[in-house]
């Protein structure tokens, strides 16, 4: 364990002086600051899709999807460059040497990627509901849940980069992770929201599809509503095994591989 | 006998190229071995192959009678890799801690280790400056002082002298004999082979995959004497003449002669033909060949 913390500290150090964890900290922060202007209830629009009670919550919604999204591709872009990283200026070998198992290697790694991912996430939600109590006086305690909920997201999008990563080139690695999570996250819409499937049934393709992706979008939509609503925890077991599942599979697939693989 | 290094029929290949063939060797304890070869001749290969950083083709090694790719048999062994590269934010008691951790080091000794370690490398003043920010000279310090940490038992070291001044080099080879006298085994791969003949106990020349020679340092075998001519007017037709009579390979560079003679008798009739021809003798003596000698004698013939 204490070999394992070491690597975490010092990755967390090194991916700390990643530029792009700043550019995407200061868009989180920003659209936190638009969204402050939008007052909660009072949207003129009346639809058929959303109810009045989520349209009285839209801005919060939006925001936590914000935070996640980001959260995701700030996750994908930290973990597929990790490895890359070491493996082109062979700064492994230092580690490798060590009588240290690759398997540890990569879960210092990954406990890095995940920590700072998770903590951004936190700060920004974070953020939001404290300029939320500011302009309400009131905090939702649920954000505790969803965010906790939330991290399994984050876990399998670090899984995932280091996954591609290992199988792409560099500059494809955060594309892969980030084109898996946005097909995951877009149609899971249609299947979410019973009051869309009124108007457009999903295809059977679409269904196969949504079968093989991961539920990482319906994770986060759960975890949306759980912040303003009461879905029924029975609801969770599905997507989030699914989720953890995949994030397993895919591990033993990274360890796998990078046994194998030539330093 | 319990070998520090052992390895038997090790092969690896990149594609077409056979970087090793069929490597069997054994490393003592307690020795200092040095592993001498050309440029891509297999030696960086066959340290990652001991470390499990690369995987053998075919073939076993060991280290300590455990199987390399084993993570106990990297317990007792320090590495030091050609190029080091470090996370170049840390300082150099940062990196250090972070070894002495991944070590598996108890916290408590870990702060006396780093000083002993500090100390040995003459880099305790450097101590809290960033890796980034330091010479050439001084990183290889600290990568000495990485592979050197916990006193282990075995010493894997590629091109340990890359960078360092001569005090450095000299500091160095005193570093070898003193860990080797603290009875720990130095497996030294090495461009540099006058300070393999000074330190190694041992040596394995290796070209294309292939160890070609392996012994010790003073009788290696077929280790020859030449008669080293030193003077003026070495002519064709002297050089003809001195050909035809000792039938023998013949070096010339400028006004040096080399030559591999079987007897003194041999030799006092040259000194008669370039005598007579008219030449001028600065020294005429018999040298044994220096490793370096034998190093480019059996490349060269290897490759004829």
């Amino acid at each position: 364990m204490r070999t394992l913390l070491a690597i975490a500290r010092i990755e967390t150090r090194e991916c700390l002086r990643s530029k792009s964890i700043y550019v995407i900290c200061v868009l989180m922060l920003s659209f936190i600051l638009l969204n402050r202007g939008c007052t909660m209830g009072n949207s003129p629009v009346t639809s058929t899709i959303l109810s009045q009670h989520a349209r009285q919550n839209l801005p919060v919604s939006i925001a936590f999807h914000i935070i996640s999204f980001w959260s995701m591709v700030l996750c994908g872009l930290i973990a597929s460059s990790v490895l890359p990283k070491e493996l082109e200026e062979k700064k492994l070998i230092m580690v490798l040497s060590r009588p240290v198992k690759r398997s540890v290697f990569l879960a210092g790694k990954m406990f890095a990627v995940f920590f700072l991912s998770s903590l951004s996430f936190s700060l920004f939600i974070s953020i939001f509901f404290v300029f939320r109590y500011l302009d309400g006086g009131y905090i939702n305690p649920k954000i505790i849940p969803a965010s906790f909920i939330f991290q399994l997201n984050i876990i399998l999008m670090a899984i995932g980069g280091f996954f591609s990563s290992l199988l792409l080139p560099r500059m494809l690695a955060p594309l892969a992770g980030l084109f898996v999570y946005m097909i995951s996250f877009g149609i899971e819409i249609p299947f979410y929201f019973n009051r869309l499937r009124l108007i457009w049934e999903p295809s059977a393709s679409l269904q196969t599809v949504h079968r093989l992706f991961p539920r990482v979008g319906e994770v986060q939509f759960l975890c949306g509503s759980l912040i303003h609503s009461h879905p029924a925890m029975k609801e969770f077991i599905v997507p989030v095994g699914n989720v953890m599942l995949y994030s397993l599979i895919l591990w033993l697939l990274v360890v796998f591989i990078f046994n194998r693989k030539q330093i | 006998m319990n070998w520090a290094i052992e390895t038997d029929r090790v092969s690896k290949r990149y594609g077409n190229i056979k970087a090793l063939d069929q490597v069997s060797l054994q490393v003592a304890r307690n020795e200092i071995f040095g592993f001498l070869g050309p440029n891509g001749a297999g030696k960086t290969t066959f340290l990652k192959i001991l470390l499990n950083l690369s995987f053998a083709d075919t073939g076993s090694a060991k280290l300590f009678g455990i199987d390399s790719r084993r993570v106990a048999a990297r317990k007792k062994v320090g590495f030091l890799p050609e190029i080091s590269c470090f996370y170049e934010t840390l300082t150099v008691e940062e990196f250090l801690i972070f070894q002495a951790q991944l070590l598996g080091l108890p916290q408590k000794s870990i702060k006396s280790e780093i000083n002993a370690s500090l100390t040995k490398l003459d880099i305790v003043h450097e101590r809290n400056k960033k890796l980034g920010a330091l010479s050439k000279g001084t990183r290889q310090r600290v990568s000495i002082a990485q592979a050197v940490l916990n006193s282990p038992d075995l010493l894997l070291f590629d091109e340990p002298t890359s960078g360092l001044d001569p005090i450095g080099i000299k500091e160095m080879r005193d570093l070898l004999l003193e860990m080797k006298g603290n009875g720990a085994t130095v497996f030294i791969n090495s461009h540099l082979l006058s300070e393999v003949e000074r330190t190694c106990d041992r040596v394995a020349i290796i070209n294309k995959g292939r160890i070609i020679q392996i012994g010790n340092k003073d009788n290696l075998s077929n280790k020859e004497k030449y008669l080293e001519i030193v003077g003026e007017g070495f002519t064709d037709s002297l050089i003809a003449q001195i050909n035809a009579a000792s039938k023998k390979p013949l070096e010339i560079r400028g006004n040096k002669m080399r030559l591999f003679l079987d007897s003194e008798r041999d030799a006092l009739a040259i000194h008669h033909m370039i005598i007579n021809a008219g030449g001028k003798l600065d020294s005429f003596t018999w040298v044994t060949e220096s490793l370096e000698d034998i190093f480019y004698r059996v490349i060269k013939n290897k490759e004829e």
